[in-house]
C-alpha cells in the first residue's frame, strides 16, 4: 500500500516536470508585425542558438496560450502583407490583438527590427508606432536608428534598447534579454 | 452648385500652384555611340557590352546579358523561369516577338487550386504545385541561334567569370536573398540553399560566389539545351520539383514550346510601338491606356500636375477593368486584342474620364464591338511555331532588344545546379471559371512589356521595359509618356515619380503615389474625390532599363529604385 502511494506520489511529480518541460519548448511565441520576412530571419537565429519558438507570420490572438514571452520583428512589406492576403489595416488589428492579449496575461513583449536602415519607413513605421511603446525591452540592429527613433522611444517610455553591429550578432543581445526573462 | 464652383475654384488654384513642383529626380543618364546595355546590374550590363566589343551583335550581348543577371540577380531569374524578349532586326527591320513564358504542367487542371485546402495551403504561390515548365533555357539557345553570331560557350564567358568570381552584396540583394531563401529554411538543408552564408542568407557587403551556377552553365555550353529539356538538369529538376509536392515530369520537359509571336503593335502620338501579346497583358494594355491617354492635352499640363496625374490614373483603372474580364492566355482563350487596341474604343473609354471627379466604378468595357473593325497598326498574335528583371540592349546597326525575365518568387532550389524553381503558377487565377485558370500547357498571364518604339518613319527610337508584377503596365505608360510627351532623358523619364492604380471587380484602387509627388497635386486629387496612399519612392513602383536613339548617341537609363546602371561604348 505505502509502496503504491511513493509509486503514485514519483509518476505525479514526473507527470508534472514532464509537462514542464514540454512547455519549456514553446514558452516564446514569435510572430510579425507587417509581414516582411524579417520575423523568417529571427526563427532562423532562434535555430541557430537552439532556442525553440511557436511560429507564424499571422499568428492569431488564440494561439497565445502558455507563452512566457511575445517576440515581435516589425518590418512593413507590402509583397508580404499582399501574400498573407491581409492590409495594413487588417494587419494592424492583429498585432494590436496579440499584444492586448499578451499584455493581459503578463507576457514579456520584446520588439525587434533587424532589417537596418533599409526596412524603415512609412509601412515599417507605422507597425513601429503600435508595438515599441508597448515593449519590455527593444533589440535593433545598426542602421535602424540612425534618425534617432529608438533612442527617443527609450528615453521617453523608460524601455532597455539593446543595439546589435549586424544580424548575424543578433544571438548576443537575444541571449541575454530572454536569459533575464528565464525563458532560454 | 456652389459647392462644385468652389471644388473648381480650389482644383484650379491648386493645380496652377503644382507646376514644376517635382525635384530633379537622380539621373544617371550614360550617352555612347557604338552599343549598349542598360540593365538591373552593373557587372550585367559589362556582360553584354564585353560581348559587343569582342564583334557580337546586340542579340549576342542580350543573350550574355541575360546569362550574367541571371548569376548577379539569381534571385529575380535564372533556368528555372521563362520571359519575353523583343527583337528588332537590323537587316529587315521587322520586329520579333519572343516568348519562353512558362507553361503549366500536364497535369494541371483548371480547378486545381480552387478547394479550401488549396487555398489554406497556398498550393498555387507555394511549394512544387506552384512550379511550371521552364522557357529560360530554350529562350537563351533560340535567340543566340536565329539571331546571334557567337556560340552559347563565347556569350556565358563573361557569366561564368562572374559566377565563379563573385562579387559584393549590395542592400537590396540582401534584402531579396532573405525573402526568397528564408520562407524555405524548412525543406532544405542550410548548405543546399544558393542564398546562404552559413546559417544565414548573404548580408551586405559579404562577398558570394556561385560555383554552382557556373558550373551549370558550362553544362549547358557542353551539351545544348538537350540538357535541360531532357538531360541531366532537367531530371534534377523535375525530382526538386516533385519533392516539394509538385506534378511535373520529363514530358513536360521534353514538351515545352517556345513560341515566336508577332508583337503587339501601336502609336502613340505617331511613334510605333512594339510590346509583348498574350501571354502577356502588359503590351496591349500599354497600347490600350496610351491610346485613352492620347484623347487628352498633356502638352498643357506638366507631368506632375494633378490632370496629368489624374488622367493617367483613371486611364490605367479602366484598363485594369478589362484586364480582368479578357486577358489570358490567346492559345487557350479568345481574347478582342484588336479590340482592346482600338483607338476608337479608347476614345469611347476616354469619354468617361472628367476632369473635375473620379470614376466612382470602373466596369470593363466591350472591346469586341471593335474586334472586327479594321485597326491600322495591331498586327495580332500569330505563332510561327512558335519575381523579373528587364533589359535593353542596342547596337550601332540598329539591332534592338528588349528582354523581361522572371521566375516570379522561388518555389524551391535544384542544390548542386544553382537553380531557382519558379512558381509562375501564382500567375494563374484560382477561379475554375476564369479565362486565366490553369490548363495543360497554358501560359499564366503576365504583365511582362518588352517595349521597342520606332519613329514614325521607322527609325530606332527606345528600348524599355520593366519589373514589378501589374506595376509594369503603369510604370511603363508614364515612362513612355515621359519620353515622348515631355521630352524626357531615359535616366530622366525612369527614375521620374510614379504613381500606380487599379481595379479589381469594379472597384477602383487609390490613387498610390512615391513620396516625392507634389502636396498640391496630392491636395487637388483630394477635392475631386481621389483616396491618396502614399509609399516611399521604391522598387514598389517598378524598375525599368531604357535605352533612348537620340542626337545620333544612344542615351541609356536605369533604374535607381535598384541597382540598375547603364554601359555604353
Amino acid at each position: 500500500m505505502f509502496k503504491k502511494k511513493i509509486f503514485s506520489i514519483v509518476l505525479a511529480i514526473f507527470i508534472v516536470v514532464l509537462f514542464n518541460s514540454m512547455a519549456l519548448a514553446s514558452t516564446i511565441a514569435l510572430t510579425s508585425a507587417g509581414q516582411s520576412p524579417d520575423a523568417m530571419m529571427v526563427k532562423v537565429i532562434l535555430k541557430k542558438m537552439n532556442v525553440e519558438a511557436d511560429f507564424d507570420m499571422a499568428l492569431k490572438p488564440d494561439a497565445i496560450k502558455d507563452h512566457k514571452a511575445l517576440i515581435i520583428v516589425v518590418g512593413g512589406s507590402s509583397k508580404g502583407l499582399g501574400a498573407a492576403g491581409i492590409d495594413q489595416d487588417q494587419e494592424k488589428t492583429r498585432v494590436e490583438k496579440i499584444l492586448s492579449i499578451a499584455k493581459d496575461r503578463g507576457l514579456k513583449v520584446l520588439v525587434m527590427h533587424v532589417g537596418g536602415d533599409s526596412r524603415r519607413g512609412i509601412l515599417t513605421d507605422t507597425f513601429l508606432e503600435i508595438t515599441a511603446p508597448q515593449a519590455d525591452h527593444i533589440i535593433y540592429v545598426t542602421g535602424a536608428n540612425n534618425d534617432g527613433y529608438f533612442t527617443k522611444i527609450a528615453e521617453e517610455k523608460k524601455i532597455p534598447v539593446e543595439e546589435s553591429e549586424s544580424i548575424q550578432s543578433l544571438d548576443i543581445p537575444l541571449k541575454k534579454v530572454l536569459g533575464e526573462w528565464g525563458v532560454i | 452648385m456652389r459647392k462644385a464652383l468652389v471644388s473648381m475654384a480650389c482644383i484650379m488654384f491648386l493645380a496652377i500652384s503644382t507646376v514644376s513642383a517635382v525635384a530633379t529626380t537622380k539621373s544617371n543618364e550614360v550617352y555612347a555611340k557604338h552599343g549598349m546595355v542598360s540593365s538591373a546590374h552593373k557587372l550585367a550590363s559589362e556582360a553584354g557590352v564585353e560581348i559587343m566589343k569582342k564583334g557580337g551583335n546586340a542579340v549576342d550581348a542580350a543573350v550574355a546579358t541575360s546569362l550574367a543577371l541571371s548569376v548577379v540577380e539569381g534571385h529575380f531569374t535564372g533556368i528555372g523561369g521563362g520571359g519575353f524578349m523583343t527583337i528588332r532586326d537590323a537587316k529587315s527591320g521587322e520586329v520579333i516577338f519572343l516568348d519562353y513564358r512558362e507553361m503549366a504542367p500536364a497535369a494541371s487542371t483548371r480547378d486545381m487550386y480552387a478547394s479550401e485546402k488549396a487555398k489554406t495551403e497556398k498550393w498555387k504561390s507555394i511549394g512544387g504545385m506552384s512550379a511550371a515548365v521552364p522557357g529560360w533555357v530554350a529562350g537563351m539557345f533560340y535567340a543566340l541561334d536565329k539571331y546571334g553570331t557567337m556560340s552559347f560557350a563565347d556569350v556565358a564567358t563573361p557569366a561564368i567569370r562572374i559566377a565563379e568570381e563573385g562579387w559584393v552584396v549590395e542592400p537590396n540583394q540582401a534584402k531579396w536573398y532573405a525573402e526568397m531563401s528564408l520562407p524555405l529554411v524548412d525543406y532544405y538543408k542550410i548548405e543546399d540553399l544558393p542564398f546562404f552564408n552559413g546559417d544565414l542568407p548573404y548580408q551586405t557587403g559579404e562577398h558570394i560566389v556561385r560555383n554552382d551556377l557556373a558550373k551549370t552553365y558550362k553544362l549547358l555550353a557542353e551539351k545544348g539545351p538537350d540538357v535541360f529539356y531532357s538531360g541531366e538538369i532537367g531530371e534534377a529538376f523535375v525530382k526538386e520539383v516533385n519533392r516539394l509536392g509538385g506534378i511535373m515530369t520529363m514530358e513536360d520537359l521534353k514538351n515545352y514550346e517556345l513560341k515566336v509571336r508577332k508583337p503587339i503593335e501601336g502609336t502613340y502620338r505617331g511613334y510605333k510601338i512594339f510590346s509583348a501579346p498574350p501571354s502577356s497583358s502588359g503590351g496591349t494594355h500599354i497600347v490600350q491606356a496610351l491610346n485613352i491617354i492620347e484623347n487628352f492635352p498633356l502638352d498643357q499640363w506638366t507631368p506632375d500636375s494633378f490632370e496629368r496625374q489624374h488622367v493617367t490614373a483613371e486611364a490605367i483603372r479602366l484598363v485594369f477593368a478589362d484586364r480582368e474580364k479578357y486577358m489570358a492566355d490567346s492559345d487557350f482563350v479568345e481574347v478582342p486584342l484588336r479590340g482592346l487596341a482600338n483607338k476608337d474604343y479608347a476614345k469611347k473609354l476616354a469619354q468617361q474620364i472628367k476632369i473635375d471627379s473620379i470614376l466612382s466604378i470602373i466596369e470593363p468595357g466591350d472591346p469586341w464591338e471593335y474586334e472586327n473593325q479594321k485597326v491600322a497598326y495591331f498586327a495580332g498574335p500569330n505563332g510561327l511555331g512558335s519575381g523579373t528583371t528587364h533589359f535593353s540592349v542596342a547596337d550601332a546597326d540598329g539591332n534592338i532588344v528588349a528582354c523581361t525575365n522572371t521566375h516570379n518568387y522561388a518555389a524551391g532550389f535544384v542544390p548542386k545546379y544553382g537553380i531557382v524553381i519558379n512558381n509562375e503558377m501564382d500567375d494563374f487565377s484560382e477561379d475554375p471559371k476564369s479565362v486565366n485558370a490553369p490548363e495543360p500547357g497554358k501560359r499564366p498571364l503576365s504583365s511582362m512589356a518588352p517595349t521597342i518604339i520606332l519613329t514614325p518613319d521607322d527609325r530606332p527610337f527606345m528600348t524599355v521595359g520593366c519589373a514589378g508584377g501589374w506595376r509594369i503596365i503603369s510604370a511603363l505608360v508614364q515612362i513612355i509618356s515621359n519620353v515622348i510627351d515631355y521630352n524626357m532623358d531615359m535616366a530622366e523619364a525612369i527614375n521620374y515619380p510614379r504613381m500606380y492604380a487599379y481595379t479589381v471587380s469594379g472597384k477602383p484602387s487609390p490613387y498610390i503615389a512615391e513620396d516625392q509627388m507634389p502636396e498640391p497635386t496630392l491636395k487637388a486629387l483630394e477635392v475631386i474625390g481621389e483616396k491618396i496612399d502614399i509609399r516611399p519612392y521604391s522598387d514598389y513602383f517598378g524598375t525599368s532599363q531604357g535605352i533612348i536613339y537620340k542626337n545620333d548617341l544612344m542615351n541609356g537609363g536605369a533604374d535607381c529604385r535598384r541597382l540598375g546602371v547603364p554601359v555604353g561604348f
